[in-house]
């Protein structure tokens, strides 16, 4: 396990390296969908420079670090050199991998513990419970309370106290939330949150949306640079065309966001009240109200 | 002072003007002041300009000196490099008067002319070192002519494709200008799409307004001229004109008359007038009072026997004339050569 | 909020609905498509064509050119020096003659490496700037004419070239230009206006090392605004306004609009796709006239080939049509109209002069069925999305039958054993889709490889090329026979959803660039796309067998040269059958180095997009088709 995790991660940092060297890296930095104003190297070197011309970096809509950052990559910039600047990427890259990768391992180790315990409690009182149809309120509403506001900020008590138990997808939807409500939107965002989607496999059998969200997301990342070059190289389609596009990304994400927050509460319910779909020969529906 | 001693005598002497007309006593205002703007910019707004240029000169004409007179023009159309005929505008096609002669002076122009500036302007709030020139020093005697010519839409007046005053704006600004007595009467005058759109929510008194077009209708232009290929002057402006012209500093027409210059089938649009606000009625109102300039005239009844100080004029007069000449662009080389 | 929480939206009637009437749904979606499109050219759904843009000031100007004496001087001085030097452009004589006009006049030298051979052509272009005389030299207009040799195969331009000679004269005189006009004569016709807009832009549209450009030794301002000019006669009874550009794209519709009104003015028949406007008093006929044209448009639109010089404008943001004047068939030029067409090309500039900004206001994505209405992107993409609709219908229920027997499927396994198969094999679906597209990469850029290949065995270009693919195709068609696999069904029907949905997602993005090419490759893939039969092979019946078979014909290189075929069918109808199918395999050589050394030059992406994406969709069916499902 160990031997295989190390080949991943020498293999995972050379691509990185060599990408970064590579002419490929221009084309890269230069994709709306990477470098969005916030994370963009370029404007932080840029930054920078103007910082030591002595001209207020912040005066322009240029650089938007904050004035920590800016100190910080001051001092990077000057001190250290091309490659181990490179090197630092690699090395932070990687170290978010093996903390995304820890993180992994200590939740499933968790998850796995924790419903066997409530499998057996709830194993016993099993059969008093068969309702063909369930339905339950008090649990939910405040789910929906959480979606009806459209301000990111709203959702973190809600949320908060739906998912106290499960700080893990707590901090997925967090992360998720953030993702859909940037002002830049960026592919590292989502990509960040969509890697720890494997812990939430256990919860794939309950969601609903899954080809549609799919279908949607692929959609959309094919479609979005496709109108990009229409707006910004042949001056065809305006800014509407991409703007459109990014809106229904985040809305795919909120779809996907939803589909699992609700598996996770159906996932919770069959744990407790057996896992037996069938009831009396029927397939029992899980209904949400 | 001197002037006024003159005049009186001059009234003396004329036995007839012991009769002094109604309404000329009953004006009451001392000063008039012109406000001409041009909002909008780009070639294809010619007639905007022309439309401004054309009240200014009759306004100029009419008695108003350049010094009470402030002209905003959004853009240059004379030097546009599109003007088959550089350095002049021109309103008619059938007389060729050009507009743009030799002494219009443009106190506000190209990109100076904003909102801010305007509402300033109007309001008084303008910075110390202003010039004169770009200062609307009017007190509670001035009669202020305000002429606005446009883009336009409901409520709002589009300065320079990129900003738009509001008619609550608007009247905010003029009961401001009542609150520190910086007029005596207004007769507004606007010349857009949906012009009347701007004067409904004025709420100071005293102000007579015109708009060219009632909400949801468009002002038209009047004409083309297909040698400089563009429309030179918008429908109102153009009629309006026409009175004008035929007004003289003396004259006794009324405002009535100058407010019905432009019936519909003639303006494409519907004239709106607002007269809640005017004290006076209109039709005992002469448009000089707004169009034309009141001299400082101190009438009195008494008379007073003033001897004429001939001889100091006379040597005044003959003050040995002086020709300028330009000095030359560039120094004279051949000097050195 | 319904939408999310409700399970029934996910599992509900919807489902069994579609489950139920799937192929029903998918072919009423198909046919409600393709009537949306025959219904395109009634009247009630074209709009009439207006100006949007208000700095256009179309025509209000008084025109003032004659150029009718002057334009014929030049002609027969052009025409003599034309046969005097009968294979090259008289350079020196178009250099003088715009020099004599007092214009900054420049030449451009260009080289063409012909991609496969090696081979060096060059080329030259001549071009002279009048400077705006009361603006910064910020903007420019172009007007332009491809120079065409005596013996050139295409039509004449001599008169254009002449009519081009006197506009500069008479512009040169006039003080009113905001903007630099540049008076351009290219040479070798497409390669010659790509050469030159590469280089006064300063970059390279096509692969690097194939048309080099050069440098430029004068410029004018950034370029708003071309006209190019191909008048094929000295006496012009119609003109024709040509806009369909590189790779579908299309100028903005106010530019197209000015020209037709223009030329309508000034009392010259207009035309689009060569067709005049004819109203019929016969609804039908109407219809059936006003839908030929815009089958043409849509024809002409979809190779993605510019109709002219100004196609290649488009690229760089610069909206440009050609106006392209015919005499009446069978008249001989008497006297000339070059009044009328030169006011019609004084009065374009002139409006052009006016504007403030690009064209912007107007449309970009239209189809016309005649010269003054137009079709909006809002009503006729509809069509489109109709048809991709109903192939996510088909993909959608695909998936929903595969949940539905995953989990019946999962009832008899959690009883008998707890068998690892229950899912989908990741690992032979993606190997399958990443083989499909890898193939389809290694086509598009196989030409090197095949004519290196084919220079080795003394071949020709054309030839080692057609052969190549020739091989290729059966390559690809026997390759599943001689790797014969076994497949499960459910992995074979996930790898059809996702191939539906690949298909329906590149249809979308190719009907951004090129509405026209993604409505035919639409209408030809989708129907075939639903009835193919994607199930185990103990149920095949004959029929379905056929239905497999067919599919061979909509390999892209079968249906390029299906395609090519009947053109040449309906060209050359009246030949010999043997005649026609020698011309139809000559046309289909062509067409493929056309199409290859166009991606090359140009950036024509029609190649390099069907080939690398709609042969790996073809190929994942087919390969699903030939193989045993269980």
């Amino acid at each position: 396990m160990k031997k295989q995790w190390l080949s991943n991660f020498i293999l995972a940092g050379i691509i990185r390296f060599l990408l970064m060297n590579s002419e490929y890296q221009k084309v890269i930095s230069d994709r709306v969908e990477v470098s969005t104003a916030l994370n963009s190297w370029k404007r932080v070197t840029e930054g920078v420079y103007l910082y030591n011309c002595g001209i207020d970096p912040y005066t322009g809509d240029l650089f938007h670090e904050t004035p920590i950052g800016l100190y910080v990559f001051n001092f990077i910039q000057q001190h250290l050199s091309q490659w181990i600047l490179f090197c630092l990427f690699v090395f932070t890259d990687l170290l978010t991998a093996v903390f995304l990768g820890l993180t992994a391992k200590q939740y499933a180790t968790e998850l796995i513990s924790k419903q066997k315990i409530e499998e057996k409690l709830c194993n016993e009182n099993k059969e008093t419970r068969n309702d063909a149809s369930i339905v339950y309120t008090s649990m939910i509403w405040l789910f929906i309370a959480s979606f009806q506001i459209n301000v990111s900020l709203l959702y973190i008590v809600p949320l908060a106290l739906r998912l106290r138990h499960d700080p893990m997808l707590l901090a997925f939807s967090y992360l998720a939330i953030i993702a859909i409500f940037k002002s830049y939107p960026c592919i590292g965002d989502v990509g960040f949150y969509m890697s720890l989607l494997p812990l939430w496999k256990h919860l794939f059998q309950y969601t609903q949306q899954g080809f549609t969200v799919g279908c949607f997301m692929l959609f959309c990342t094919v479609f979005a640079p496709t109108v990009w070059y229409q707006w910004i190289y042949s001056r065809s389609a305006n800014a509407n065309f991409y703007f459109g596009v990014t809106l229904a990304f985040a809305i795919a994400q909120i779809f996907f966001l939803t589909d699992i927050l609700f598996a996770s509460v159906k996932h919770e319910f069959a744990v407790r009240h057996g896992i037996n779909k069938d009831i009396s020969g029927n397939t029992a529906k899980l209904l949400l109200e | 002072m001197n002037l006024n001693f003159i005049v009186t005598f001059y009234i003396f002497h004329l036995s007839c003007a012991w009769e002094i007309p109604d309404n000329f006593a009953k004006t009451g205002h001392s000063n008039n002041w012109a406000v001409l703007v041009d909002t909008s910019r780009f070639w294809f707004n010619y007639r905007h300009v022309a439309n401004v240029l054309s009240i200014y000169r009759s306004v100029k004409r009419l008695g108003i000196p350049d010094s009470q007179i402030i002209l905003m023009i959004a853009d240059d159309m004379a030097c546009n490099p599109r003007n088959p005929r550089p350095a002049t505008v021109f309103n008619n096609i059938k007389q060729h008067i050009n507009v743009y002669g030799d002494d219009v002076e443009v106190d506000y122009r190209g990109y100076e002319v904003t909102v801010e500036n305007f509402v300033r302007l109007l309001t008084g709030r303008l910075a110390p070192e202003t010039p004169r020139s770009k200062k609307l020093l009017t007190d509670e005697g001035s009669n202020i002519l305000i002429y606005l010519t446009g883009h336009g839409g409901n409520g709002f007046l589009k300065f320079q494709d990129s900003e738009e005053i509001t008619s609550k704006e608007l009247g905010d600004a003029l009961e401001q200008m009542w609150q520190k007595r910086r007029y005596h009467e207004i007769l507004f005058i606007v010349d857009t799409c949906q012009a009347s759109s701007m004067y409904e929510k004025f709420y100071s008194p005293n102000i007579l307004a015109v708009a060219s077009s009632l909400v949801g209708e468009d002002s038209l232009s009047h004409h083309l001229d297909p040698a400089i290929g563009v429309y030179i002057i918008d429908r109102y402006t153009y009629y309006a004109l026409d009175f004008l012209e035929k007004v003289e500093p003396s004259s006794s027409k009324t405002l009535e008359e100058f407010l019905k210059v432009c019936p519909k089938h003639y303006c494409l649009s519907t004239v709106g007038v607002r007269k809640d606000l005017f004290r006076r009625d209109p039709e005992k109102v002469p448009v000089t009072d707004f169009f034309g300039s009141l001299r400082p005239i101190e009438l009195t009844t008494s008379i007073t026997n003033v001897l004429l100080p001939a001889k100091t004029n006379k040597t005044k007069a003959i003050e040995p004339e002086r020709k300028y000449s330009y000095v030359a662009q560039f120094p004279d080389v051949s000097k050195f050569t | 909020m319904g939408l999310l929480t409700d399970p029934r939206a996910g599992s509900g009637k919807i489902i069994k609905f579609l489950l139920k009437w799937e192929r029903p749904l998918c072919f009423f979606l198909y046919i409600s498509g393709i009537v949306w499109v025959l219904l395109l050219a009634l009247p009630i759904f074209n709009d009439n064509t207006y100006f949007s843009e208000n700095a256009l000031l179309p025509g209000l100007v008084t025109k003032e050119s004659n150029l009718e004496q002057i334009t014929k001087q030049y002609y027969t001085y052009l025409i003599n020096e034309m046969k005097r030097y009968p294979d090259v452009m008289p350079y020196a004589w178009l250099a003088a003659k715009l020099n004599q006009l007092h214009l900054d006049v420049f030449t451009h030298n260009f080289t063409l490496i012909y991609p496969f051979q090696e081979q060096r052509f060059t080329g030259q272009n001549i071009y002279g700037i009048i400077r705006a005389p009361r603006a910064a030299s910020t903007e420019a207009i172009v007007v332009s004419v491809p120079f065409r040799p005596i013996h050139s195969i295409y039509l004449d331009t001599a008169p254009s070239i002449a009519l081009l000679l006197a506009f500069a004269k008479f512009c040169r005189k006039q003080k009113y230009w905001a903007k630099d006009i540049i008076f351009l004569i290219t040479e070798h016709e497409q390669l010659g206006i790509q050469a030159w807009l590469d280089a006064y832009h300063g970059v390279t549209s096509g692969n690097g090392g194939v048309l080099i450009s050069g440098d430029l030794p004068g410029r004018a301002g950034s370029i708003q605004t071309a006209i190019n000019l191909e008048l094929h006669s000295m006496k012009i009874a119609s003109i024709d306004v040509k806009i369909e550009g590189l790779n579908g794209r299309l100028p903005n519709l106010d530019l197209f609009n000015l020209a037709q009104n223009m030329i309508a003015k000034e009392g010259i028949r207009q035309s689009f796709q060569r067709r005049f406007d004819v109203k019929y008093k016969n609804k039908f006929k109407n219809w059936w006239y006003h839908f030929n044209t815009l089958l043409m448009m849509i024809t002409s639109q979809a190779t993605g080939i510019p109709t002219g010089n100004h196609g290649l404008f488009h690229r760089f943001g610069i909206e440009a049509i050609t106006l392209e004047g015919f005499e009446k068939p069978g008249q001989q030029s008497s006297d000339g109209n070059f009044y009328q067409v030169g006011r019609i090309v004084e009065s374009i500039v002139r409006s052009l002069n006016n504007l403030l900004e690009r064209f912007h206001q107007s449309y970009f994505f239209y189809l016309l069925p005649s010269t003054d209405t137009y079709i909006s992107i809002g009503l006729y993409i509809r069509s489109l999305v109709l048809i991709i609709g109903g192939i996510f219908v088909k993909a959608f229920s695909m998936w929903q039958r595969l949940q539905v027997s995953a989990s019946t499927e999962d009832k008899k396994n959690i009883v008998v054993k707890q068998s690892k198969d229950d899912g989908f094999d990741i690992g032979i679906i993606t190997s399958e889709i990443l083989w499909a597209h890898i193939c389809g990469v290694t086509i598009a850029t196989s030409p090197f490889a095949l004519t290196y290949v084919g220079k080795k065995l003394d071949f020709r270009t054309e030839d080692s090329i057609y052969f190549g693919f020739v091989v290729i195709t059966i390559l690809t068609l026997i390759w599943p026979f001689y790797f014969k696999r076994q497949m499960k069904y459910k992995n074979a029907a996930l790898i059809c959803v996702i191939a539906l949905v690949e298909l329906g997602t590149v249809l979308m993005c190719i009907a951004m660039h090129n509405f026209s090419l993604a409505l035919l490759v639409a209408v030809i893939y989708v129907p075939y796309v639903f009835i193919l039969p994607i199930m185990p092979k103990q149920n095949f019946t004959k029929f379905h067998r056929m239905l497999s078979f067919g599919w061979v014909s909509l390999h892209p290189f079968m249906i390029a040269s299906l395609i090519i075929m009947c053109y040449t069918y309906v060209n050359f109808s009246s030949d010999s059958l043997p005649l026609i199918l020698f011309r139809g395999y000559r046309a289909i050589k062509q067409a493929f180095v056309f199409s290859i050394v166009d991606s090359m030059i140009y950036g024509n992406w029609l190649y390099n997009v069907t080939i690398s994406t709609m042969f790996p969709i073809w190929f994942l069916f087919w390969n699903i088709l030939c193989s045993n499902i269980l």
